[in-house]
């Protein structure tokens, strides 16, 4: 089979080519480097590609399915990581040029369960330096400078997983890793067309995974369908005594048909005051694919009263501060690319440990009142953002002022997320569909996303970058 | 290049800090300060205490921008919240391990 074929295809279809002998680990292996030489350093997708130790797991993965042997769906397939896992003995710098020499003599959670599944690393991924915990203003703050959008190298992949967006969409590799505190999953996978998922917080160990937010960072699938992400999630998820925070609620999932009658809350969003024609349009579509051919019922959904954003805010800017102390109270600090990201981290030593502990009594307060929304709703629903990705050298204060987005509560309280392309915008960039579900109701959410994409194609369009 | 972290603050230092900190503004009775205009310049200079030593004009300027921004921010947060809601962390003390061997001699 011609191997440039099936670059773009699912990973659990990628699996299945493998097992059933129609394609090799190592040939896909041989041309997913080859593409991120060639295609992923021009979109700055790129930290460091892992050539030899990638070809000695294809050969093994090749070397144990031939003799009946297979560890999971995703035995063999290839895949990235954003630069925040450590990877034993391999450098790890965060996106920072002030981490540039940083090597971990271990594996991160993580890495070692995709790897006793099978999966073949190939690559550490670009990022925003320190996923962005100071804030940052450019989209060039990172070590491996701005991440090129693949349907359009004037605008920007998103962060902070750039290079696991860009790379999923432009056929880099399988599927990759990335993490989220606020957004840092949902918005690349919106702004690269692809389907991420950011799962309950707690569900996947952080072991080994850089510390932005003890208390908000998650880890999650970046993919090219719902079906890859809970294949993934299966495997990712579970307790490890390393992460407290780890939890050993079992995730299990079925993809069959949505039952009719399936109650979406339908977030509020303010298409008109923000610009947002297409994403108005590309949403009620999609909101008529839940109602027509799920016999969904949509209701308008509103969250209880509370800063949401303003608490996340707090939180992470506290924890960020703690995490980085050494850095910010190093001249290394002045490295950073970001005069923004400096000042936001420096800020957060500012902030009065009153004022976290004030977030964290709100954020205590808010999560048992706002989770009884799923009460009257299976999942909420909106578009990730309103508009497709910015220019990349505008400034993100700017193109974010009418972005939109739901992140702040989810963030807060810990829920799932999944963000699925649901169409395009005025300049033929995607756009995303959010469904947030429950806490521990990945399998709900997952489901939906399924479903629609059974019944769209968005998810299967491949940009230009993407073509072989 | 080794990391250069400033030496330790004492109580006097602390107690220098907190008059600062004071210059914030007045406290509201849930505790938050009223921001005054001087507000992010004084958070800047508990930040240069903190670090040591000052900060160049430039690298100055963002963080008093980023200070307004989480000004703003506490302005935000400023919700009254029940007495004794407790924050939403939980500590966990460490039970001992202790050794057969040391059981046994008591």
């Amino acid at each position: 089979m011609d191997v440039e074929r099936i670059l773009n295809l699912p990973a659990v279809e990628q699996g299945r080519l493998i097992r059933t002998g129609q394609v090799t680990s190592e040939a896909l292996t041989t041309a997913y480097l080859h593409r991120l030489e060639s295609v992923g350093r021009k979109l700055n997708a790129v930290a460091r590609t892992l050539p030899d130790q990638a070809l000695e797991h294809a050969r093994i993965a090749d070397r144990e399915i031939q003799a009946g042997h297979v560890r999971s769906p995703i035995h063999g397939v290839p895949y990235g990581a954003k630069d925040l896992f450590a990877v034993r003995n391999v450098p790890c710098q965060w996106g920072s040029p002030a981490h540039a020499d940083q090597v971990f003599p271990y594996d991160a959670a993580a890495i070692q369960r995709l790897r006793d599944a099978g999966a073949v690393l190939l690559a550490k991924l670009a990022m925003i330096e320190l996923a962005g915990g100071g804030g940052y203003e450019y989209a060039s703050a990172s070590i491996t400078g701005p991440c090129l959008n693949p349907w359009n190298t004037e605008r920007w992949a998103g962060g902070s997983s750039s290079g696991s967006g860009a790379a999923v969409a432009a056929g880099l590799v399988g599927f990759a890793l990335g993490t989220e505190t606020w957004g840092s999953i949902t918005v690349p996978s919106a702004f690269c067309g692809i389907t991420g998922l950011r799962p309950t917080y707690g569900r996947i160990s952080r072991f080994g995974a850089m510390a932005l937010s003890w208390t908000m960072d998650k880890i999650g699938p970046m993919a090219r369908t719902a079906e890859d992400c809970a294949a993934l999630l299966k495997i990712l998820a579970g307790p490890d005594a390393r992460d407290p925070s780890a939890s050993s609620k079992r995730f299990t999932y079925s993809l069959g048909k949505v039952p009719h009658g399936l109650r979406l809350g339908v977030l509020p969003t303010d298409f008109a005051t923000n610009g947002a024609r297409s994403a108005e349009r590309a949403f009620q579509d999609a909101c008529s694919v839940f109602t027509s051919r799920m016999r969904a019922e949509l209701g308008e959904a509103k969250l209880p009263d509370f800063p949401y954003d303003a608490a996340a805010d707090t939180i992470i800017s506290v924890e960020g501060a703690s995490a980085f102390q050494t850095l910010i109270r190093s001249p290394k600090l002045g490295l950073l690319r970001d005069r923004s990201q400096q000042a936001g981290l420096l800020a957060g030593l500012a902030i009065p440990g009153v004022e976290y502990l004030h977030a964290m009594r709100i954020r205590a307060l808010a999560a048992p009142q706002a989770v009884a929304i799923f009460q009257q709703f299976d999942a909420l629903i909106a578009p990730t953002l309103l508009h497709g990705a910015p220019p990349v050298s505008k400034s993100l204060n700017e193109s974010w002022a009418h972005m939109g987005g739901n992140g702040g509560p989810g963030n807060l309280l810990g829920w799932p997320s999944v963000s699925v392309p649901m169409g395009f915008d005025e300049d033929g960039l995607p756009l995303g569909l959010e469904i947030i579900g429950a806490p521990y109701e990945e399998a709900t959410i997952l489901r939906l996303a399924h479903a629609f994409q059974q019944e769209t194609d968005w998810h299967k369009r491949v940009p230009p970058a993407g073509r072989p | 290049m080794q990391d250069q972290v400033p030496r330790k603050m004492t109580r006097r230092d602390l107690g220098k800090a907190a008059l600062v900190a004071a210059s914030l503004g007045t406290l509201a009775p849930t505790g938050h300060a009223i921001p005054s205009p001087d507000a992010p310049n004084a958070a800047a200079a508990i930040i240069e205490h903190l670090l040591g030593k000052p900060m160049d004009e430039e690298l100055r300027a963002y963080v008093q921008a980023a200070l307004k921004d989480t000004l703003a921010t506490w302005n935000k947060l400023n919700i009254a919240i029940p007495d004794g809601t407790e924050p939403a962390f939980v500590f966990q003390p460490v039970p001992a391990r202790i050794s057969k061997e040391r059981t046994r001699g008591r």
